[in-house]
């Protein structure tokens, strides 16, 4: 609780100290804001053991390991954006305070106790991002994003209050462990109220983590948000609707598994399908990291599918990984700075700026699974628990793990690649400080953070 | 410093080099490269002298771990004891003087730093194969030597005329040595499954002191597949037929890597895996025969050879053969003892060539020769001391060494001592003929050689001399038991922990007047042959006429007994047919169309998939709704 508030008073703050026309200060009182929102999330759990009980939130071990791990990307996001809001000083502060409303958002879908909470943390997490997909107004393909955004988001929020007022139909409670207790007593013989709530909340879900046939919003508003909206959006976003996900239904709705498992089997492969087979052919690198992270979701859900007790742990490792190659590549591709956003923009980056590339590279065959980066501890630990249970799913995943192999090589070999020699050369780019800590930060991690997962 | 310090480095000195070179040497001053290499190898040397004298009980040290499972533990660690430090100090001896010779030999070649490179490398994972304390280590260092063979066989490959062929033979060499290999290998997994342990020590003790043994079936498993393994390095029937073809290679190489050190490698083996053969009766009399074979196979080729280097390169095959046969009988010191000096007299005889191929402006073939005793007498001197050595001139190493080996033989089976000594009559009659050849006579090249016939510098001169002088007095590191009673058999006693002193006994017990009799049938042979290869070759100045007018044994002899051809007709021919068959049938037809059929569904389902990406937010939204209602549905169906 006391994290929310840090961080959303830091949030507030970096707002109105855009008016003194010094970016560094917002971006010092953001960070401050969110390494004490850290903290303090951390030591309250760590020193109180308890879980700790408000109305409508609870901060346990769930929801302090997620926190945390959001914190940290919004982190890196910020400190990785700075320098592209630096052009817009005006509006430095609009940006950063966005992002620290939409971070407490997502720590409050990862602490509900109730359905109203669960609302408000979503909505608290969207409505910045709807802002801050449209934030580049130069940009036609900006505006898009944002209105086609919205507009299916809020089909995706009817949907989902139509769904929560189904269950409360059928379970008379707006509480998580009510409705829990209640589906467990009465077990078999539930009214259809409550088959129909879950599946709305079910497509709901969907919709927020952008899996199939809910993803198509997602193409579209990754390619026209600025790259930094597309990095938080990718990490923290997703990870917020994950973890809310993870909890209604691997504990919520755990009762009715036997129901809901197989239709969200079919729809992760046909998710990874869909991901995977879109992204073979793009051209430009934010509509390829869009279907790449449509394809993340679909191996990410067989968490979600598989009840184990370490599910939850394989999901916060898996996204762990995943954030760390986006963000690094985002970082990447902000550093670039191709109008176009073209993938063909990153050839020979490796000979231009060495580590830069090197960063790319790793980001991009952790994505890919190779070991011994991270992305493969967090694809090897999803796997390995679901392959008792869900043989065919796995074997499936790994199928589309070959076929996604083919694009991120192909990136692969773009950045080792020279760069032709009729066109000019392109110059050397610059680095800024902040966005080289985040790449060092991101490549110690892909290279490091793997064998720290699997002990 | 300690043992335990000095160790380390032996291995050290040759990688620094070798990186050394390997990053930089192009951009470095050829005199540095050179240099460095040989200063490498040599710092090598001195370090392995000083563990040499401190060196009491064998030493382990452990580097770092490798592998570490429940069930295989694997590591990289050394063992320094009297059999792989006299290993050492032979290849970083012998080593050392041949980086030395190819400083003057190299020396207008274009890869000349690329040769100290692998040059260094070599020494390095030889190091590694004799020091390791383990198969692993072995295994290890045995590849890296294969490797670095591979590339030194093939270091003309660019070459213009003979560049084809040089690429050729590297290929061959490593093929045959791949058959080993895996011999090797599985001997290594069979080990481990029946031991649970690569370690020497461990398994010493397993097999000598707790007498766990396998079945008498997997011992000869187990024995048969590092035989395979040996019969690949050390060039015995049926993996021979690399060594000859590896003599495409720049002559330092042959007498470093072809001669003196890598091709021990699989009598190594044998003496450090001796507790196995020595429970694998059936193995000791497989080597016995196949050793014998290849040296009588080998000497009779060598009959009629006319590339000074091919002469040398049967020769050694023979040698070889003769040391299995001496490995076959459990004379394992023995074999230590002739390895020691076929190293010294074989490396004298390969850097001679090498200065007589140098002044002939590289020219291998005897026949082009003649006469060259006046013009390069140093190189003279010193072959003629290395050929005595070989044939077993009395009183020279080659002499003492092959009497050892001759003596076990004698009283381990008459058949198979006379079959042997028929092999040296054979070794010393085509080593005599070559040298007088060569040395006497008149000169038979062109004008242009004759003119530039000289004596190479000083860097190549130096080393010969140091082999001659070692091919003369290495016969005293194992005197035999009739003189100087307290100092014989010296390096036996040394390799005593070794060889559990199994041979020693019957070495030192031997009969004197056996011995002695056994003696001078040897020099009877030896000078018999020195007599009438002068009065044919010396006297008569005979020069060997062109192949094709030869008949009889003879053809067959320059013909190789048409191994190759055999090998050809057998493995090679059979092979290309499956491979075309493979490539036609199964590759275009088969696996082309699934793999490539798959990538292209791919590929469409790709398009066909981003059309679905209208751009339209009310064609998302029909999506959407559609996956609710398919929802619905599936719950219809479900309840």
């Amino acid at each position: 609780m006391v994290a929310l508030i840090v961080i959303f008073i830091s949030g507030l703050l970096s707002l109105f100290l855009a008016f003194a026309k010094k970016p560094w200060l917002v971006l010092l009182t953001a960070s401050a804001g969110l390494i004490a929102g850290g903290i303090s999330l951390f030591t309250q759990f760590y020193y109180q053991y308890d879980f700790i009980h408000y109305e409508g939130l609870k901060f346990d071990g769930f929801a302090v390991a997620f926190g945390l791990i959001a914190i940290l990307f919004t982190l890196l996001v910020v400190l990785t954006g700075y320098s592209s809001f630096k052009d817009k000083p005006q509006h430095t502060g609009d940006y950063i305070a966005l992002l620290l409303f939409s971070l407490t958002g997502a720590l409050c879908m990862l602490s509900f106790t109730d359905m109203f909470m669960f609302f408000l943390g979503l909505e608290i997490l969207s409505i910045p991002i709807y802002v801050m997909a449209g934030s580049n107004k130069d940009d036609v393909r900006s505006s898009e994003a944002s209105l086609k955004y919205f507009m299916t988001g809020a089909f995706a929020t009817g949907v989902l209050l139509f769904g929560i007022a189904w269950i409360y139909g059928g379970t008379a409670s707006f509480k998580l462990d009510e409705i829990t207790a209640f589906i467990y007593n009465a077990e078999g013989t539930h009214s259809s109220l409550i088959y129909i709530g879950l599946l709305m909340i079910l497509s709901a879900f969907l919709f927020k983590v952008g899996a199939a046939p809910f993803h198509f919003w997602s193409p579209d508003v990754y390619d026209g948000s600025p790259h930094i909206v597309t990095g938080f959006m990718a990490a923290v976003v997703k990870l917020g609707a994950f973890g809310a996900f993870m909890k209604i239904f691997s504990v919520t709705f755990a009762g009715l598994h036997d129901f809901w498992a197989p239709a969200l089997s079919v729809l992760a492969i046909l998710t990874m399908f869909v991901g995977n087979l879109s992204a073979l052919k793009q051209i430009r690198f934010k509509r390829l990291l869009a279907y790449s992270s449509i394809t993340h979701v679909g191996y990410a859900l067989l968490t979600i599918i598989v009840q184990s007790p370490d599910s939850a742990f394989n999901l916060w490792a898996y996204i762990f990984s995943y954030g760390f190659s986006t963000i690094g590549l985002i970082t990447v591709a902000i550093i670039i700075h191709d109008e176009e956003d073209r993938i063909e923009a990153f050839r020979g980056l490796v000979r231009r700026n060495p580590f830069t590339g090197f960063v790319a590279i790793l980001g991009l065959l952790s994505l890919a699974g190779v070991p011994p980066l991270m992305g493969f501890f967090g694809k090897f630990l999803v796997f390995s628990e679901a392959i008792t249970q869900y043989p065919w799913l796995v074997a499936i995943a790994i199928i589309n793990s070959g076929i996604g192999i083919f694009y991120y090589l192909r990136m692969v070999i773009l950045v080792l690649q020279k760069e032709d020699d009729d066109k000019p050369k392109t110059p050397r780019h610059k680095v800024p400080v902040l966005q080289m800590i985040v790449l060092a930060i991101c490549a110690l991690a892909l290279l490091f953070g793997g064998n720290m997962l699997i002990f | 410093m300690s043992v335990q310090q000095l160790v380390p480095l032996i291995l050290l000195f040759p990688l620094i080099g070798g990186i050394i070179n390997g990053i930089f040497g192009k951009k470095l001053p050829k005199a540095l490269v050179g240099s460095l290499a040989t200063l490498a190898s040599t710092l090598s040397f001195a370090t392995a002298l000083m563990v040499f004298f401190q060196l009491n009980e064998p030493v382990k040290i452990h580097l770092f771990r490798m592998i570490d499972l429940e069930d295989l533990r694997l590591s990289a660690s050394l063992l320094a004891d009297n059999l792989s430090l006299w290993m050492v100090l032979i290849i970083t001896g012998i080593g050392s003087l041949i980086h030395l010779f190819s400083m003057g030999y190299m020396k207008h070649d274009a890869g000349y730093s690329k040769f100290f490179t692998y040059l260094n490398l070599f020494i390095f994972a030889m190091l590694i194969l004799v020091l390791g304390s383990n198969y692993f280590m072995l295994f290890f260092g045995w590849e890296g030597v294969g490797i670095c063979s591979y590339f030194l066989i093939g270091f003309h490959y660019s070459d213009a005329e003979k560049g084809m062929l040089n690429g050729i033979a590297a290929r061959k060499a490593f093929i045959m040595n791949r058959i080993g290999d895996l011999g090797l290998l599985i001997g290594l997994f069979l080990i481990l499954s029946q031991f649970g342990t690569l370690e020497y020590q461990e398994l010493a003790n397993i097999v000598t002191v707790d007498k766990i043994l396998g079945t008498p079936w997997m011992m000869f498993g187990i024995t048969m597949c590092l035989f395979i393994g040996a019969t690949g390095k050390s060039a015995q029937i049926p993996l021979f037929t690399w060594l000859p073809d590896a003599m495409a290679g720049p002559t330092p190489v042959s007498a470093l890597i072809h001669a003196a050190t890598m091709v021990t490698a699989g009598i190594f083996l044998v003496v450090r895996s001796n507790f196995f053969f020595e429970h694998a009766p059936m193995t000791q009399e497989i080597m016995l025969y196949i050793g014998l074979a290849t040296s009588l196979v080998a000497a009779f080729i060598a009959m009629r050879q006319n590339d000074i280097k091919k002469v040398l390169a049967y020769s050694t095959v023979s040698q070889l053969g003769l040391l299995f046969v001496a490995l076959g009988m459990g004379a394992y010191t023995a074999a230590i003892f002739h390895v020691t000096t076929h190293a010294f007299f074989k490396a004298l005889l390969f850097l001679g060539s090498g200065s007589v191929i140098h002044a002939m402006s590289d020219e291998q073939d005897i026949r082009k020769m003649g006469g060259l005793r006046k013009k390069i007498p140093l190189t003279h001197l010193t072959f003629l001391i290395g050929t005595l050595a070989i044939t077993g001139f009395p009183l020279l190493s080659g002499f003492f060494s092959k009497d050892e080996i001759v003596g076990h033989a004698f009283s381990h089976n008459v058949v198979i001592y006379g079959i042997l000594m028929f092999s040296i009559l054979l070794t010393a009659i085509y080593m005599f003929r070559m040298y007088f050849v060569v040395f006497f006579g008149t000169f038979r090249g062109t004008h242009e050689q004759e003119h530039h016939v000289h004596e190479g510098p000083a860097s190549m001169t130096l080393p010969l001399v140091i082999l001659a002088i070692l091919s003369v007095f290495g016969g005293l590191l194992n005197l035999p038991g009739i003189w100087l009673k307290g100092q014989a058999h010296w390096l036996s006693h040394h390799l005593e922990h070794n060889t559990g002193g199994l041979n020693l006994i019957e070495a030192e017990h031997a009969d004197n007047g056996i011995t002695l009799m056994l003696m001078i049938i040897a020099v009877a042979v030896c000078l018999g042959a020195l007599v009438v290869c002068y009065l044919v070759y010396g006297k008569k100045q005979n020069v060997p006429v062109e192949d094709a007018e030869l008949s009889g044994w003879q053809k067959i002899s320059a013909n190789k007994l048409y191994i190759d051809e055999i090998y050809n007709f057998l493995f090679v021919r059979p092979t290309e047919w499956l491979s075309v068959v493979g490539h036609k049938f199964i590759e275009i037809m088969f696996l082309n169309g699934i793999i490539l059929g798959f990538a292209k569904g791919i590929g469409a389902s790709g398009e066909l998939v981003k059309k679905w990406q209208t751009g339209r937010v009310n064609w998302y939204i029909l999506w959407m709704v559609g996956g609710i209602v398919g929802l619905i549905v599936y719950y219809l169906v479900k309840i």
